[in-house]
């Protein structure tokens, strides 16, 4: 487990970590979320060391983190990190020799993840003459290249066309179910939302909510209903105790306040026809979201 | 493998596969050879200058004519005219160096004092005119070359590096050449090689696996290897030169400038790639290198020209002497100074525990002001904020909040 304890760090009197803590279990993908200028990066570059912190501290299996421990960590930095000059195999092969591993070992893993990430252009293409996604593609294998017990990567989705989304998410979701930590941050919510086990969302250097994806977006109190001579809803117009959110091709989008007002709510439809539909929805993590840091005073802990 | 190593064998892969490199060390050593080889070839076509006769030159008059040109730095071949007139005609246009004939004597155009020609001239009528009273006297010509060419016992200096001859002083230009061409060649790669690594952001997943120490030393280890492989070119290229032309360096060079040299280069390289290496990490953009580097630059021109020019009487000798021990400066001034005499061995020994001892200093502070400012990307660091951040506790005493 990696453990994010208290961190603090303050650049010219801005405080960008503000007594941050979370931590991430090993074995599956952990998303780190949060708005721009939310700490997430000062808080992935202080497990490298990479940050003086103030105060506070990063542990992984409850030990602070040394030089040896960050041996077997990978890191893809925010803003890509690449030789321009090298090949894409002398660029994988010197990060994994940098990593203790032999001259054979790091040559055969780099040929591996070249073809397991489809890099087009091959071992031999120089790095200045990839495209985006292709230097992206790179830059996870140059993380993975070592076989990592941590990995960090900072926005790895960011620049990325679907397919090749499918290509990296299905890498690391097999790296994490081979028992690695796996942290991650990101904006694409949805794509986190369907790929993560467990996320943490940042704002203003603090985390205002934690936990597993299912109980954070799990809501007893949203429901959908449609009736299928009123699409427009007209017929929840008078019923006391919800909020209506929005509507889809599901129909209407509502929130119950009271634990009758559900019951209110399928009388109302019913009176007003065919009952197409009436049951709880899930939030999206995209409200989870927007809910969460909009009240970034309250760290709120999911199940 | 130590990481160290690793860093610096990829230094050592990338700076000499490279096309700039390859051609950069070709051009060098091709001027490096031409240095050596032209002005020999030059002055052997100038020097072959025609003296006009009016007869055959007898073995005695070729012989002693000869053996004067060649005192001058002349080299002669003989012309028969079939009137002293047509002789004297040819020296007027410049056809011939000078007219001899044997009752007549030698011609020239214009006598001077420091015209070659004259010199020749009046060299070779002394020398023909004792030659010949000798033959008169009888002296079979085993006696005549025995007194014309006797073999004058050697006159040794007793203290080596008391005289500057000229070709010491041509030594001490091409070290202080040399010296300036690597230095800030390579030195500027040590910053450039560090403001990559910042631009492209790589330095973040290098520090991720390595320590700052690690790298900067693995990247100065490295181009300093790359630096010394062109210095051997260089010297291998003018040595090949000297060869070409039937010399050799240790005929043209003490022994003491053979090693001299080589040294001072690599305790240049130290003191500079230091400095170089922390004006590199507070710098993001290669457009702002040069700025940056001014303060480092100026030293370096400074050791340079006054080792090209000020060693010619421009500066008194203590004023040199007291230049010699300055870190920065010794580097350019101490192998010409020695080339050319004006500086013991002693003398060149302490200035070197100077600089050593400079170079150590300036280095653990460069680190630490590497250390504070190789993560802080965008504007350039100022050198007061790198400073302060060096003299702070730990490692990344800025960055940016995401």
């Amino acid at each position: 487990m990696l453990e994010f304890r208290q961190l603090v760090k303050t650049y010219a009197g801005k405080r960008a970590l503000d007594h941050m803590s979370f931590s991430v279990p090993a074995g599956e993908v952990f998303g780190f979320l949060g708005p721009n200028g939310a700490g997430k990066t000062t808080a992935m570059r202080s497990i490298f060391g990479l940050v003086e912190l103030d105060s506070g501290e990063v542990l992984y299996q409850e030990k602070a983190i040394g030089p040896t421990q960050r041996q077997r960590f990978g890191y893809m930095p925010e803003e890509r990190g690449l030789y321009p000059k090298m090949t894409v195999l002398d660029h994988l092969v010197y990060l994994a020799r940098l990593h203790e591993v032999s001259a054979a070992e790091s040559k055969k893993r780099a040929l591996a993840l070249i073809e397991k990430l489809e890099i087009s252009g091959g071992p031999t293409a120089k790095i200045e003459s990839l495209s985006l996604g292709n230097s992206q593609r790179t830059q996870v294998a140059a993380a993975l290249i070592h076989r990592p017990d941590v990995l960090v990567l900072d926005e790895p989705f960011s620049s990325l066309d679907p397919l090749s989304i499918d290509i990296v998410k299905g890498m690391l979701e097999d790296y994490a179910l081979q028992g690695a930590t796996v942290l991650f941050s990101s904006h694409q919510l949805e794509l986190v939302e369907d790929f993560c086990k467990g996320v943490a969302i940042a704002n203003l250097g603090r985390i205002v909510l934690s936990g597993r994806v299912d109980a954070l977006t799990e809501s007893e109190k949203l429901l959908v209903v449609s009736v299928k001579e009123d699409p427009a809803g007209a017929f929840l117009d008078g019923v006391d105790g919800i909020s209506r959110i929005g509507a889809d091709t599901g129909g209407q989008r509502i929130e119950v306040r009271d634990e009758n007002a559900a019951q209110r709510v399928l009388e109302a439809a019913m009176k007003a026809g065919t009952v197409m539909r009436f049951d709880h929805v899930r939030r999206s993590l995209v409200e989870v979201f927007r809910q969460a840091v909009a009240a970034p005073d309250t760290q709120q802990e999911g199940a | 493998m130590d990481r160290i190593v690793l860093i610096a064998l990829r230094e050592i892969r990338q700076r000499t596969a490279s096309r700039g490199f390859r051609i950069a060390t070709a051009v060098t050593m091709v001027a490096a050879i031409a240095y050596v080889v032209l002005p020999h070839v030059l002055a052997s076509r100038n020097s072959v200058k025609t003296v006009a006769t009016t007869s055959p030159v007898t073995a005695v008059e070729r012989h002693t004519l000869t053996s004067a040109a060649t005192a001058v730095g002349l080299r002669i071949d003989f012309r028969t005219y079939p009137t002293l007139e047509a002789a004297k005609a040819a020296v007027t246009s410049g056809a011939a160096i000078a007219a001899y004939d044997q009752s007549q004597g030698f011609f020239v155009k214009r006598i001077a004092a420091q015209d070659q020609a004259t010199l020749f001239a009046q060299s070779a009528a002394q020398e023909l005119g004792s030659a010949l009273a000798l033959q008169a006297a009888g002296l079979n010509s085993s006696q005549l070359q025995l007194i014309t060419h006797p073999n004058a016992p050697p006159v040794v200096g007793l203290t080596p590096t008391g005289k500057a001859s000229s070709s010491n002083t041509k030594a001490a230009a091409i070290a202080a050449v040399l010296m300036y061409i690597l230095l800030s060649q390579y030195g500027a790669w040590v910053m450039l090689g560090i403001i990559e690594e910042k631009s492209s952001r790589v330095i973040e997943v290098l520090l991720s696996a390595v320590t700052p120490r690690e790298l900067l030393v693995g990247k100065i280890a490295g181009i300093g290897a790359v630096a010394v492989i062109h210095a051997t070119a260089l010297v291998a290229a003018m040595t090949a030169g000297l060869y070409v032309i039937g010399s050799s360096p240790s005929a043209n060079l003490s022994g003491g400038v053979l090693w001299l040299a080589p040294l001072w280069f690599i305790l240049g390289y130290a003191f500079y790639c230091t400095l170089f290496a922390a004006v590199g990490s507070t710098v993001s953009r290669t457009e702002d290198a040069q700025a940056a580097s001014f303060p480092v630059a100026l030293p370096m021109l400074a050791g340079y020209i006054i080792a090209l020019f000020g060693l010619g009487g421009s500066f008194p000798d203590p004023l040199l002497k007291a230049l010699a021990l300055v870190p920065g400066l010794s580097p350019f001034l101490v192998p010409a100074m020695y080339a050319v005499g004006k500086v013991s061995g002693a003398e060149a020994m302490a200035s070197a525990l100077i600089s050593v001892a400079a170079t150590y200093s300036l280095a653990l502070v460069a680190a630490r002001i590497y250390r504070a400012s190789i993560l802080r990307i965008g504007s350039r660091v100022s050198w007061q904020e790198a400073v302060s951040g060096a003299l702070r506790r730990g490692r990344a005493p800025h960055g940016r909040a995401a």
